[in-house]
């Protein structure tokens, strides 16, 4: 059998077992094949431009051959990948002080006492495609991060815990303030 | 009926990621690599040299 057909049976959590003991360049390239594609869009949905999200990917993949050894995994690796992932995304958009995100999200940030109405995912689900796509580059980049982990990547409230590093109960406020200010900047795009 | 997440259909289609990236990261990690591996050479243990010099040796 030859060498890649033995590396791609490999289960992500062997592979990075085996990268962290021999900081195997050959075993890490692997990674970014099987990720490069994720990494990239997601890295694409926080930036302007084809040259931002380029080098943010470039530094995703630098960092996580250095923190390689920090996954402990308590959750799946993917999943901890795009939360490493979203990290760093928002860590460059906040970088940003020009952004019009944060401009936004500021000015958001003054009706905090209206936001906290009970959103159910039904009323999530009924969002139009263009129109949330719209919202989600408005809203404050945390937030947007953990909507994504929630309902694009389908992490569990558990896993959330284990990567956000809080408990149960800060995970749901988050996640249900983080859905009221969607829904409220998605009310106010024409 | 069970609606769609729409949260699934952002960003689609995917974005080609650039072929050139690719070679890019690979290089700089083979550079990060070299650099912490050079690095090695000339560090020690610390904790362990530390751990041997106060250890006092059992009489036989």
């Amino acid at each position: 059998m030859k060498n890649n057909d033995l590396l791609q049976k490999l289960t992500d959590e062997e592979l990075v077992e085996k990268i962290v003991v021999h900081k195997n360049t050959i075993l890490f390239e692997e990674i970014y094949d099987r990720y490069a594609q994720k990494i990239y869009n997601k890295c694409f949905g926080f930036v302007k431009s084809k040259e931002e999200a380029k080098d943010l990917t470039q530094d995703v993949f630098l960092k996580l051959f250095t923190k390689l050894s920090s996954y402990k995994k308590q959750a799946k690796f993917s999943t901890w990948l795009y939360s490493f992932t979203y990290n760093l995304c928002v860590n460059f958009v906040n970088r940003n002080k020009e952004n019009k995100i944060n401009k936004y999200s500021d000015v958001l940030k003054d009706h905090d006492i209206h936001l906290h109405i009970e959103v159910n995912e039904d009323s999530l689900f009924q969002m139009r495609v263009d129109k949330l796509q719209k919202a989600i580059e408005l809203i404050d980049p945390n937030e947007k991060s953990i909507l994504l982990l929630k309902y694009q990547d389908d992490v569990s409230i558990k896993e959330l815990q284990i990567l956000l590093n809080i408990n149960e109960s800060a995970v749901k406020m988050r996640l249900k303030r983080a859905k009221s200010r969607i829904i409220e900047i998605y009310n106010s795009i024409s | 009926m069970e609606r769609e997440n729409p949260f699934k259909k952002i960003g689609i289609p995917n974005k080609e990621v650039p072929k050139e990236l690719k070679e890019k990261v690979m290089s700089e990690i083979a550079s990060l690599k070299l650099v912490t591996d050079i690095a090695s050479l000339f560090t020690s243990n610390y904790q362990a040299t530390m751990a041997s010099f106060f250890k006092v040796k059992k009489k036989s």
